[in-house]
């Protein structure tokens, strides 16, 4: 697979981010541009419209309660009532022939009339209406005038309002105006937080063709506290534990390689010394096929407890409940042999009747008898093991202490590595693999729990092990009845 | 020669048939197009609309009874006629370019709008038709006030345009003998406000038969040493006697100068100084003069 530095532009992440601020900012903008100014417009409509016809509405009635409808009546109640100063005013008869104009020079009177609003007026219905053009609001209102409940004329108001338009004309300009910066400002921040994104998703992606090479030292390194520079440091730690596991799967083969290599080597060794010698005894050649036995048993347990750290890596079950006390008693019994054989004694301290932990019981066994097992092997002639079982609230602590050998204090933080031995020679003695320690480290973190070692070199070490404690209402356990040991 | 007269004849049988179409479309007897008017009704309202229309020829009466049965069929769907059935034609009377249009009783049945209507319909119809001046429409009982033309009718509002003005002129407190400020709104069918408008405004309101002045006046822009000038030429009686009365004369004044772009005003008095009649200092270029403002 191939790393495109570029991907097509249309398809890049920062051209979608830009074609939507774009299409927010134009949609936002349009809203802005269109709804203030409709709105505005439709307020001065409204406006004027109550205005216009609470004037000509009493206008009219003037009209109606005077003795006649004519020019003199009409410009006597216009000037008393004080409005039209801004109109044209018109009052014209039944049949809408102008009786009143507001304009002295007005070439009207006399003249039919017949707009769509005198008409309606004459038709007995009050009416306003408003157009507007960029230049100007055209204001019409129309009135009867009745009496005897007869249409004896109509007042008619008609207003070419400019200043109302430039104002709205100006508001509009306005607001276009700030759009227009706006725009230009949200154009540039898009454009600058575009690139800028472009180069730390570059520097991310490089970051991850890196890797996919092979190449677990490479650092993102991006000083961000924003979402892409946390990927970038999450990927920078995932990096971190790649190349450790990498050195670990390493290191693994190799200690494999080697441990799996040696019994081997022997095993060929031993056949080749009994094909080799020519007048070789019965005796010599059961003992040599007795050291071939051991070391393919030893080849064994190496491969038992690989595939058992195998089985755990792979998802083995965790859960359930185990009676520690239990397991204790039956490992106890399962190296009282050995104990007795190394002249070790073997006590208890504190063993509870019963003491529930959460756990799976064949790891918790294998915890509980690699522990003792180890006490045991690696302890002097004529020493002791002291386990004690701490019932915590919440926990149960197993202590197993020995009188042995100890460990040097540079060497606690490796014993739960795979094939790490403290003393190589003494550990083939006692037939060691070198991963009972860490199978144990392993279980432990499989079931929720964890181990410390205190140790004093040349005078013994103490594991504590640290195990959930089953909750009261759970009954269905299982205790391990497992035969034969754990791994070593 | 059989291959000439085998191309000549269809060209010749083709001018025959092209020659035989011209002779009909000529012997027509329809005239040019008529406007003949009918009601609409939309959201704006009911208003007068038309149709284009071509009308037979012949003598006027002929025309003006085609144009009366046209109106009475609009073509357009959205038309409604204003000549109902109801409303025969009685007779059709031509005076030379005078038409008296006679109508049955149905005419005086119609609302005095709606009859308004078909008055206005009726001779803005009949405008097109040639040697027609004033036509009058009457009924039995009911006639039109007067005679009509085209002129007569207004359909349209958009020349109806107002423009208001808020202007400050000093007319004279008889009382103190001072002027005193008075907001004067004008309206006018005029965008711009002229100094002549202003003082038609004063001589016809707040002035009135109080100022000396009779009314007529002439006032035109000069420009003096590089100033926006104006010259009044006020007419006073003769026999009226002005000394003393410069306040009247200072109200014309400063009331111009508030006119936007006017700073000075020289006024003539029948043609003279106001000197020559006895009004001491108001000769030359008057600039606005706040010590005359009471």
């Amino acid at each position: 697979m191939e790393y495109r530095r570029s991907p097509a532009l249309v398809n890049s992440l920062r051209f979608k981010v830009l074609v939507s601020f774009m299409l927010l900012t134009v949609v936002l903008l349009t809203i802005l541009n269109t709804y203030p100014v409709g709105r505005m417009r439709n307020q001065l409509i409204l406006a004027r419209e109550v205005e216009m016809r609470s004037d000509f509405g009493a206008f009219s009635a003037a009209l109606e309660s005077a003795a006649a409808l004519d020019y003199e009546t009409a410009a006597t109640a216009l000037s008393i009532l004080d409005v039209g100063r801004d109109q044209r005013v018109l009052v014209t008869d039944a049949g809408g022939r102008v009786l009143y104009d507001n304009l002295k020079t007005s070439d009207l009177l006399g003249k039919t009339a017949l707009f769509s609003e005198v008409i309606e007026a004459l038709g007995g219905k009050d009416v306003f209406r408003c157009s507007y053009d960029i230049d100007a609001f055209n204001y019409r209102t129309a009135c009867a005038v009745m009496r005897d409940g007869a249409v004896i004329g109509a007042v008619y108001a008609y207003e070419y309002d400019e200043s109302s338009a430039d104002l709205l004309q100006e508001t509009r300009e306005e607001i276009l105006q700030i759009s227009v910066a706006v725009s230009a400002m949200t154009l540039l921040f898009i454009i600058t937080f575009s690139v800028s994104l472009r180069r730390r998703f570059d520097r991310v992606l490089e970051g991850v063709y890196q890797v996919r090479e092979g190449n677990y030292d490479y650092r993102i390194d991006l000083r961000s506290s924003d979402e892409l520079g946390i990927i970038a440091g999450e990927f920078d730690k995932m990096s971190d534990q790649l190349a450790k596991n990498e050195s670990i799967r390493r290191q693994f083969v190799s200690d494999a390689s080697h441990e799996l290599k040696t019994p081997l080597a022997s095993i060929k060794l031993l056949c080749d010394s009994i094909l080799q010698a020519r007048d070789i005894s019965v005796e010599d050649v059961r003992e040599f096929l007795g050291d071939i036995r051991e070391e393919i048993d030893r080849l064994t347990r190496i491969t038992e407890g690989l595939l058992y750290i195998s089985r755990m890596e792979n998802g083995a079950p965790m859960d359930g409940i185990c009676d520690l006390t239990h397991t204790l008693v039956r490992s106890t019994d399962m190296l009282r042999g050995n104990a007795a054989q190394m002249e070790v004694e073997i006590s208890y301290q504190d063993l509870p009747e019963m003491a529930y932990v959460s756990g799976n019981p064949d790891m918790i066994y294998q915890v509980v008898f690699n522990l003792m097992e180890n006490a045991v092997k690696y302890n002097r002639r004529g020493g002791h093991v002291r386990v004690a079982l701490e019932v915590r609230d919440d926990q149960t602590l197993l202590h197993v202490a020995d009188t042995g050998i100890g460990i040097q204090e540079e060497e606690l933080e490796r014993i739960f590595d795979r094939f790490y031995r403290v003393d190589k020679m003494r550990s083939r003695e006692t037939r060691g693999t070198g991963l009972g320690l860490s199978i144990v480290g392993q279980c432990m973190e499989a079931i929720g729990g964890h181990i410390e070692v205190t140790s004093t070199y040349g005078e013994g070490t103490c594991f504590t092990a640290y195990f959930n404690n089953a909750p009261e209402e759970e009954e269905d356990f299982e205790d391990y009845d497992g035969e034969g040991g754990g791994t070593q | 020669m059989k291959r000439a007269l085998t191309f000549l004849l269809p060209v010749l049988f083709g001018l025959l048939l092209v020659c035989t179409a011209c002779d009909q479309s000529g012997s027509g007897a329809e005239t040019p197009a008529h406007t003949v008017y009918y009601l609409t009704e939309s959201e704006v309202g009911r208003e007068l609309d038309y149709e284009i229309l071509s009308v037979p020829e012949g003598t006027v009466e002929q025309q003006i009874r085609a144009i009366l049965s046209a109106m009475r069929k609009p073509m357009n769907a959205n038309h409604r006629t204003l000549l109902p059935d109801s409303v025969e034609i009685n007779a059709v009377e031509v005076f030379g370019s005078t038409v008296v249009i006679r109508f049955s009783s149905g005419y005086d049945r119609l609302p005095e709008i709606e009859r308004s209507m078909l008055n206005s319909a009726v001779v803005l119809s009949m405008q097109a038709l040639e040697d027609i001046g004033f036509i009058r429409v009457t009924g039995e009982r009911t006639s039109m006030a007067g005679y009509m033309n085209a002129d007569s009718v207004v359909l349209e509002d958009s020349d109806l345009r107002l423009t208001s003005f808020e202007i400050e002129v000093y007319p004279v407190d008889r009382s103190t003998g001072k002027l005193v400020p008075y907001p004067l709104h004008i309206a006018s069918e005029q965008e711009v406000l002229t100094p002549r408008m202003v003082l038609e405004e004063m001589m016809g309101g707040i002035l009135g038969e109080a100022a000396p002045f009779d009314g007529r006046m002439d006032v035109r822009n000069v420009t003096s040493n590089g100033e926006n000038s104006l010259r009044a030429d006020l007419y006073v009686p003769v026999e009226l006697e002005l000394k003393g009365r410069e306040a009247d004369l200072w109200s014309v004044v400063n009331s111009l100068c508030s006119c936007r772009g006017v700073e000075t005003v020289t006024v003539v008095i029948n043609g003279s100084a106001p000197s020559e009649r006895g009004l001491e200092g108001c000769d030359g270029l008057l600039a606005y003069d706040a010590r005359w403002i009471g």
